[in-house]
């Protein structure tokens, strides 16, 4: 709960210093790109906060590695 | 880096500083125990071809950076399909390191202190960084590096009493086959990690600069480092004692006393990987960046920095569950990046040769003045 806390604080911040002069300047490209990526990693981080799994990719290029060079 | 262009010595000090970044902090070849130092070398050694490669397609392409190139050579929709592998290594990359460190500080200096809010200054350290201009960053490289090697140095001095030559010995006992191996894990970690740098090297200024000397001056004094570091550790704890530990500088450095008046100074280590692995982080987070903005023709890199930094720190929570787990992932690093480091730049240089010629500084000068 800490990290949400503290991780939506940075968001909050971010939006006002980042994305609320991206939309006063109408760079509407910049603008959709910024919120996918933000909301994105934001749904990661509240997952990650609230305790659930996230796969890694780790194990896909560990398996993916081994069945090409056989270690 | 808009309006300004690289010096030969800022390119060195950078290059250096990557190279340091966390090879130093990690320890390298733990395969080839006291013979970690030949490995570094043999990985010095390997790594001159692939440096050869980036500096050629630097010089080819004067003002190009690596995802221009990529359009330039395989057109638009390859070039961005190769563009998106780069972003997603130079990206993977930057979320390796930003664990690297956090494992780093938890495990040495605050076990009790959660990793997401050491990686949660990283990251706003970074944005300001990255929004103050990569060139900010290559400035403070290029004056903090001579004090980190005077460190680095002081610290050298400092251990020689509690050296041991013994723990050299015996050299070569299990072949050449672990020191010819741990010299390959160096060639890909970190030495041919410099390929991230040309996303960086077409601003270096053109007729003063030389992409050649600053690759192999870099890649020399980076490994130079390296060398010298692992022979220290090798000498203070022997070759058992360093395979064991995550991250053997840090004790080596810990173990330092002298005359019970200066002890445990191992926090000046801590320093030198601290911007050594800032450096690195800042770069990834930069090509990564400047990769997105290009693939979406966005006007500059610094808009879209905030959201691209926040998705590397959560890569980098659910990369791992344990250190135990980072260790063993480097096995397989080594494998994962040939690609990105040795076949695309091969390739991206033989059908540049084949399918276009390659642009002559004076075209772009002629463009410039129209």
């Amino acid at each position: 709960m800490v990290m949400i806390a503290l991780y939506s604080l940075l968001y909050v911040f971010l939006i006002f210093v980042d994305l609320i002069p991206l939309y006063k300047n109408k760079e509407y490209k910049p603008l959709w790109i910024y919120t996918i990526i933000m909301a994105f990693s934001y749904i990661i981080l509240v997952l990650i906060g609230i305790g659930i799994k996230i796969p890694s990719p780790a194990p896909i290029i560990i398996k993916l590695v081994s069945s090409i060079t056989g270690i | 880096m808009n309006n300004e262009s690289l010096t030969n010595r800022q390119g060195i000090s950078i290059v250096t500083n990557f190279i340091m970044g966390s090879s130093v902090l990690i320890g390298n070849a733990r395969g080839a125990k006291q013979d970690a130092w030949i490995s570094i070398l043999f990985g010095i050694i390997m790594a001159i071809p692939a440096i050869l490669i980036y500096a050629r397609l630097t010089q080819l392409y004067p003002g190009k950076s690596l995802y221009d190139i990529l359009e330039y050579i395989l057109g638009k929709i390859l070039g961005k399909i190769a563009s998106l592998l780069f972003i997603w290594y130079f990206f993977h990359l930057g979320a390796l390191v930003i664990r690297n460190i956090t494992e780093f500080i938890q495990v040495v200096s605050f076990p009790e202190t959660p990793q997401f809010f050491v990686a949660l200054f990283i990251g706003l350290l970074l944005i300001y960084t990255l929004k103050k201009d990569i060139g900010v960053l290559v400035r403070v490289i290029e004056f903090i590096l001579p004090l980190l090697i005077i460190m680095f140095i002081s610290t050298m001095l400092l251990a020689i009493p509690k050296m041991n030559l013994e723990n050299m010995e015996p050299l070569l006992y299990n072949g050449w086959k672990p020191v010819l191996k741990g010299g390959f894990d160096l060639f890909s970690f970190p030495f041919a990690e410099t390929v991230i740098f040309l996303t960086l090297f077409h601003t270096i200024e053109e007729n003063k600069s030389s992409p050649y000397k600053i690759y192999f001056l870099g890649l020399f004094l980076g490994g130079l480092i390296l060398t010298l570091a692992t022979i220290r550790n090798i000498l203070i704890l022997g070759p058992s004692n360093i395979s064991n530990l995550y991250f053997p500088s840090n004790t080596a450095i810990g173990i330092i006393n002298i005359g019970n008046f200066l002890s445990r100074i191992e926090v000046v280590v801590s320093i030198t990987f601290l911007v050594s692995c800032y450096t690195k982080m800042s770069i990834c987070l930069f090509a990564t960046s400047m990769g997105i903005s290009k693939l979406f023709n966005l006007k500059d890199y610094k808009q879209i920095v905030s959201p691209i930094t926040l998705l590397m720190i959560c890569l980098s929570f659910v990369l791992y569950n344990s250190v135990m787990e980072m260790y063993e992932f480097n096995k397989y690093y080594t494998y994962y990046a040939i690609p990105f480091q040795i076949l695309f730049p091969i390739l991206i240089l033989i059908v540049g040769r084949i399918r276009k010629k390659p642009i002559q500084s004076s075209q772009i000068t002629n463009n410039n003045e129209n």
